[in-house]
């Protein structure tokens, strides 16, 4: 008897096995069109934008080597535009990081009053750039730095980081809270140990987003300075993207947008990593 | 065997049947008849010609009949009007027919003197009133269907907003149109009209049919310009219309307004006229000349695969050759983004090289070199410096098709009444000072200086390029800023002084009545008299109008130095997509445009001196065209600190220059 039921167990066994392995084929298969759309929309233009980097010009097709990415790299412009976008990154990112976790805490807790303020962040997503960007321009017109940008990017896209955050923060079970609460803990280690490590996902995303919204600060920029060679301290890698292209200069284009995919990729893969070691 | 042999035979049959097609065409071609017939009427006031084109109808001053000629010239009969002698006068215009128009045996004219339109029957000269105007309409034109008449009019006496008004012949009643701003009509087939109108997003071709009352959709065209005056016909089921603008024709399928050809045949200077097609002959007037034209259309359009060609100004190349063309007005974003992914739904672009964009096209290698001896003519026959800046690695990457070279047009019999002598003109600063001169002396609207701003600048930068870069940073820069600073604002009251001739005055002055012609006739050879100088911008018109007349010199812009060196000459060039979906048109096209263009003296592109006239102002624009030289300009954003400066939103001179510094630096160094 006994070992019948054994026999039975390990048919049980292997047939879940093979219901298993034939769900994550279809599972698969279900991938399979998105995957497809991936590699046509994303990889295969980024294959070909390598491939631009590598030629003379869009109708000069002879192969050159690294010599685009040398007269990139060596370029004062693509130098100066470089480090005011990663300088953007270093001043926006952190603060945009920590006004989302600290602003998402408090709505949270805010109850009603919390809720309301928290779709009132998302308003400035939803207005035209072009309408905040007058405004801006009023309110900063003695400013010769690029604070007034700094400032439009936070304004802009804190709503966005909030949001993502305060769903994390929701899906915090709350008796987590009342038993440290019950221990003793105060606000700094509550969220210090408690809110952090279990949202450190979240949280790593806002920051992948977060610099993805810098890059994408170049049309509030432009707006603002009404020009395609602003400041130089405002000048950044978009502006010079920009310009090349309005010079029909693809192979600088190719190349930049190669560097900064791997400054990206490079950013990604630390926060993650960082991320992963957290948890 | 026998039946591949049978086989073969068939093939080269075709074959050869296929070339000898071609060739027919080609000779066809090249027989074309583009001759144009002129009909001398004098004292002419309105035509029609009858559909077969046999019998050409008109009216002439001061007559109430209709006069029939043969289109052979012949006189044939007097067709006396006194179908509405009974109907009472409006006492402003004389007793004139005018607005004629045929349609089978009946013919329509309008009185302006009593605001009649009467029917005339051709064959036996009875006549009726069809029609009475009340208040003292102006008929633009009349176009005839069977049982209506749409008359394009003024309703006051030429003036207010032109009207399309529907005449029914049975009833007599008169319907105004919906249509917001008319320019043109034209009978269709049977039951419809075409109108040409216009409105906030440019112009476009309508059709209403008179048995449904009912308008078509909007067909838009790509004009810049309208056509004053339309006709359709129907075998061809195309449009055909004059651009005065342009003193260009235009055919298009109005399906399809995009796509036209335009040719130039008999220049008109008149808005009215009357065009019309009988047999194949497409015929005009021109009642300030007093003359009827004809010539065969045909003649003059390509039957080519239409070609698609981007623009970022449509003004630019005015003379397609008679090519279908579809020219399309784009952003540059659009046209860069186009041009960078190698698009091949364009054959060429259109730009002049005061665009920053001839050059990026250039650099990118973006073009399809113009094989050399295709335009062998032209480049042998074009100033050297031409072909100088066509050239780039070897290649002929553009076509230059016009040229303007700034001027000083100037009467030096006038200026010495003034103490004044060109020759001492060296700088910027000297011409001031005899502008002023003048200003004080009372002869305003007799003198024209250009605002420097811009010239200057570039004058500048020119001179100053080194190595791609520009320093603003000198002596002379500075000078440069408080002279422009100066005579652009409280100092440059003097310069609102201008000479009032402009091409659009210059137009009017030639449509109007024979009596007034004569009258303005001393009238402008008074005021060519006054004229002390003016600065010109390089079109046709600004220097066409001096062209022949006694006493007028030209000579280069003074400049920033005051030294002696080439002139900036700006070009509109065509550029081939290195792409083109229609490669052997459009190759064939700028060919012919290269052959054309190199003969039209008011291009400025030949350097063979028998083209242009032999009076002094022409040499010395010959002149001033031979020391040329084309200048690629950058883009004006640069300067945005400097143009503010002069404007007073920035006061401080050396930030202007750091800025300067800075922003065209980077252009040139990014």
């Amino acid at each position: 008897m006994m070992e019948m039921c054994s026999g039975n167990i390990h048919v049980r066994e292997r047939i879940g096995a093979v219901m298993k392995r034939k769900f994550g084929l279809k599972l698969k298969l279900c991938v399979l069109p998105a995957a497809a759309g991936l590699l046509v929309f994303y990889f295969l233009p980024f294959f070909k934008v390598i491939y631009y980097s590598f030629i003379k010009g869009q109708y000069q097709k002879s192969f050159v080597g690294f010599a685009n990415y040398i007269d990139v790299l060596k370029n004062a412009y693509f130098q100066m535009a470089c480090i005011n976008t990663l300088k953007m990154i270093a001043c926006c990112v952190p603060v945009f990081l920590a006004a989302s976790v600290l602003l998402s805490i408090l709505y949270c807790g805010g109850g009603m009053v919390g809720s309301f303020l928290r779709k009132l962040t998302i308003l400035p997503l939803l207005l035209p750039s072009v309408s905040v960007v007058a405004a801006f321009v009023l309110l900063f017109a003695d400013v010769d730095s690029s604070l007034p940008i700094y400032v439009l990017f936070l304004w802009k896209y804190l709503g966005m980081g909030i949001v993502i955050v305060s769903s994390a923060l929701t899906a915090i079970e709350p008796q987590l809270y009342e038993a440290a609460r019950i221990d003793g803990a105060g606000f700094w280690a509550l969220h210090g140990r408690i809110t952090l490590p279990l949202c450190a996902r979240p949280i790593g995303f806002t920051a992948v987003l977060g610099v993805v919204y810098c890059f994408r600060t170049f049309r509030e920029s432009y707006l603002y300075y009404g020009s395609n060679y602003p400041p130089d301290y405002s000048y950044t890698l978009q502006y010079y993207m920009n310009n090349q292209f309005l010079k029909l200069n693809y192979q600088s284009m190719a190349v930049s947008s190669i560097l900064i995919t791997l400054m990206l990729a490079v950013f990604i893969a630390l926060c993650m990593g960082r991320v992963k070691e957290k948890e | 065997m026998c039946n591949k042999f049978g086989k073969i035979f068939l093939l080269m049959a075709i074959c050869f049947f296929a070339c000898a097609c071609g060739k027919k065409v080609e000779e066809e071609k090249e027989q074309a008849d583009r001759t144009i017939s002129r009909y001398e009427m004098p004292g002419l006031l309105g035509y029609c010609v009858d559909e077969a084109g046999e019998y050409l109808y008109c009216t002439v001053k001061g007559s109430s009949s209709v006069y029939q000629y043969g289109t052979d010239g012949s006189f044939i009969k007097e067709i006396a009007v006194v179908a509405d002698a009974e109907t009472e006068d409006v006492q402003v215009y004389p007793d004139d027919l005018t607005s004629l128009c045929i349609r089978g045996n009946s013919l329509y004219c309008f009185r302006e003197r009593n605001g009649c339109l009467i029917e005339i029957n051709t064959e036996t000269g009875e006549g009726r009133v069809c029609g009475r105007l009340t208040g003292i309409p102006t008929i633009r034109k009349v176009a005839a269907q069977q049982d209506t008449l749409l008359l394009l009019m003024f309703p006051e006496m030429g003036v207010g907003i032109l009207q399309t008004v529907l005449l029914d012949l049975q009833t007599g009643e008169f319907t105004t149109l919906a249509i917001e701003s008319p320019i043109a009509i034209t009978s269709g087939i049977e039951g419809d009209y075409w109108v040409e109108a216009y409105d906030d997003n440019g112009f476009y071709f309508q059709k209403y049919n008179t048995h449904t009352n009912l308008f078509s959709e909007q067909y838009r065209t790509n004009f810049a310009e309208e056509l004053s005056d339309i006709t359709y016909v129907q075998e061809e089921n195309a449009i055909y219309g004059y651009m005065p603008a342009e003193f260009q024709y235009v055919r298009l399928v109005p399906e399809q307004a995009t796509v036209a050809a335009r040719f130039p045949a008999q220049r008109l200077y008149t808005y009215e006229s009357n065009m019309m097609m009988a047999g194949v002959c497409l015929f005009v007037s021109d009642t300030t000349l007093e003359n009827i034209y004809s010539f065969e259309p045909l003649a003059y359009v390509e039957d080519n695969t239409p070609l698609k060609g981007y623009v970022l100004d449509l003004a630019n190349v005015p003379d397609w050759s008679g090519y279908n063309i579809d020219l399309e007005e784009l952003s540059w974003d659009a046209l860069a983004l186009k041009v960078l992914a190698g698009d091949s739904d364009y054959d060429f672009v259109v730009l002049n090289t005061d665009m920053a964009e001839a050059l990026a096209i250039r650099n990118a290698m973006a073009y399809y070199p113009i094989p050399e001896k295709r335009i062998a003519r032209y480049l042998q026959e074009c100033h050297p410096f031409v072909r100088e800046a066509a050239t780039y690695r070897g290649d002929i990457w553009m076509l230059p098709v016009n040229l303007y070279a700034s001027g000083v047009v100037y009467r030096e019999d006038t200026l010495t009444e003034y103490g004044i002598s060109m020759e001492n003109i060296r700088t910027y600063e000297d011409f001031c000072i005899a502008a002023r001169v003048l200003f004080d002396a009372g002869q305003s609207n007799h003198f024209s200086v250009g605002y420097p701003v811009s010239a200057l600048l570039k004058e500048y930068i020119r001179l100053n390029r080194k190595e791609g870069t520009v320093d603003f940073n000198t002596e002379e820069f500075r000078r440069l800023l408080d002279f422009v600073k100066g005579e652009y604002g409280v100092g440059a009251g003097f310069r609102s002084s201008y000479v009032q001739i402009n091409f659009m005055d210059y137009l009017d002055f030639y449509d109007m009545d024979v009596d007034d012609v004569e009258r303005q006739d001393l009238i402008w050879e008074a005021f060519l008299k006054t004229v002390c100088f003016e600065q010109v911008t390089g079109y046709n018109w600004d220097y066409e109008k001096y062209e022949g007349k006694e006493g007028f010199h030209v000579c280069g812009v003074p400049t920033l130095s005051g030294e002696e060196g080439t002139f900036p000459v700006l070009a509109d060039i065509i550029i081939i997509n290195p792409n083109a979906p229609n490669l052997d048109a459009v190759l064939d096209f700028v060919e012919d445009m290269s052959n054309n263009y190199i003969e039209v003296s008011g291009r400025h592109l030949s350097a063979e001196e028998s083209v242009y006239g032999t009076d002094i102002f022409s040499r010395e624009l010959y002149a001033l065209y031979s020391n040329g030289e084309i200048d690629f300009e950058l883009p004006d954003e640069l300067f945005t600190s400097y143009y503010s400066y002069i404007a007073d939103e920035i006061t401080d001179k050396e930030k202007v220059i750091a800025e300067l510094n800075r922003t065209v630096n980077m252009y040139f160094g990014e």
